[in-house]
């Protein structure tokens, strides 16, 4: 199963797990979105990206 | 696990952690499970499903072609998945269908919002957008997929609001996210006022005075050339507030509170745009 999530600021994530994708969308928030750290529960990453 | 179906964007259906939607049939199979998962919390006529599936030129047999895809979608999702013989319906009871997670996620936004929880406004607003931001049934034009994809539509403004307002009360490095979204806005709703103050505000927040001026003024002048009219009362103050000593400090943001109370009121007593 692979997923890709284009944020909100145009970065593109792909992963081929859903750990490997939680892990990269909040090292992206800890870099780009710091004020957004801890504010996106498991569940809404996983909701926000798209099964490809 | 679970079931997933993933109707907006590429058509994904994950049963217990393996993909299936290679076993729906061609063109049709794909269109009836968005159809069916679209609309799940209701039955649906064989009528409907034909004329959803065919809407311009049916096929030779209807019934007999509805039969067969309806079948062979019940061989992909699992016995137990379709329920009823004249009037159809999907019962996937715990199935996850990103639609409804897009339609709840902006709905828990708003309410968010609407209670001043910034923070909690972030993450569901967040899902619906980047669902909505997928599409569906791209390049179908018969009235039931324009009806969906306007449904989408619907849940996108709504979203990219929800967005430009919590960002701009986070504020920090989410400004940047309030304007973007403000802009989507206004790009995709250029006669809704709020998006246009949501940007005024989210330029000023940052420093850029003069380009939320000019946003003003662009919608000024839409307005008087294509309506006859004016800004509104809540934007005319805002605008002169951002003329005034501190355009990025409390004349601003007393004028936002303001203006979010509005929103709030109007949204309470107008029924919701399809």
């Amino acid at each position: 199963m692979a997923f890709a999530m284009t944020c909100e600021c145009g970065e593109v994530a792909r992963a081929e797990t859903e750990v490997e994708l939680i892990t990269s969308v909040e090292r992206h928030l800890a870099e780009q979105h710091p004020d957004l750290v801890g504010r996106l529960s498991r569940e809404d990453i996983l909701a926000m990206a798209e099964m490809v | 696990m679970g079931a997933r179906i993933q109707i907006c964007g590429r058509v994904v259906v994950q049963i217990d952690g393996r993909r299936v939607e290679a076993g729906l049939p061609g063109r049709q199979g794909p269109l009836l499970l968005v159809y069916l998962a679209a609309n799940r919390e209701r039955t649906a006529s064989r009528d409907e499903l034909i004329e959803a599936l065919w809407p311009y030129e049916l096929p030779p047999r209807p019934e007999s072609a509805l039969s067969v895809l309806l079948s062979k979608l019940r061989g992909t999702l699992g016995p137990g998945s379709l329920e009823g013989r004249p009037q159809v319906r999907l019962t996937m009871p715990d199935a996850w269908v990103d639609l409804e997670a897009a339609a709840m996620g902006v709905h828990r936004a708003e309410s968010a919002v609407a209670l001043g929880d910034w923070t909690a406004a972030s993450g569901p607003a967040r899902v619906a957008l980047h669902t909505a931001n997928r599409g569906i049934l791209p390049g179908l034009d018969d009235p039931r997929s324009v009806e969906l994809r306007g449904r989408l539509e619907d849940i996108r403004l709504r979203a990219l609001a929800c967005i430009a307002i919590s960002s701009l009360r986070i504020g920090g490095t989410e400004l940047p996210a309030a304007e973007r979204s403000a802009r989507s806005l206004v790009t995709l709703s250029p006669f809704r006022e709020a998006g246009y103050g949501l940007l005024m505000e989210a330029l000023a927040a940052q420093g850029n005075t003069a380009e939320a001026l000019r946003v003003y003024d662009d919608l000024r002048c839409r307005l008087r050339d294509e309506l006859g009219t004016a800004p509104g009362a809540e934007l005319q103050e805002l605008h002169r507030l951002l003329l005034g000593p501190d355009p990025g400090g409390a004349g601003a943001h007393a004028a936002r509170e303001r203006r979010l109370t509005n929103d709030r009121e109007r949204a309470s007593n107008e029924p919701r745009e399809r």
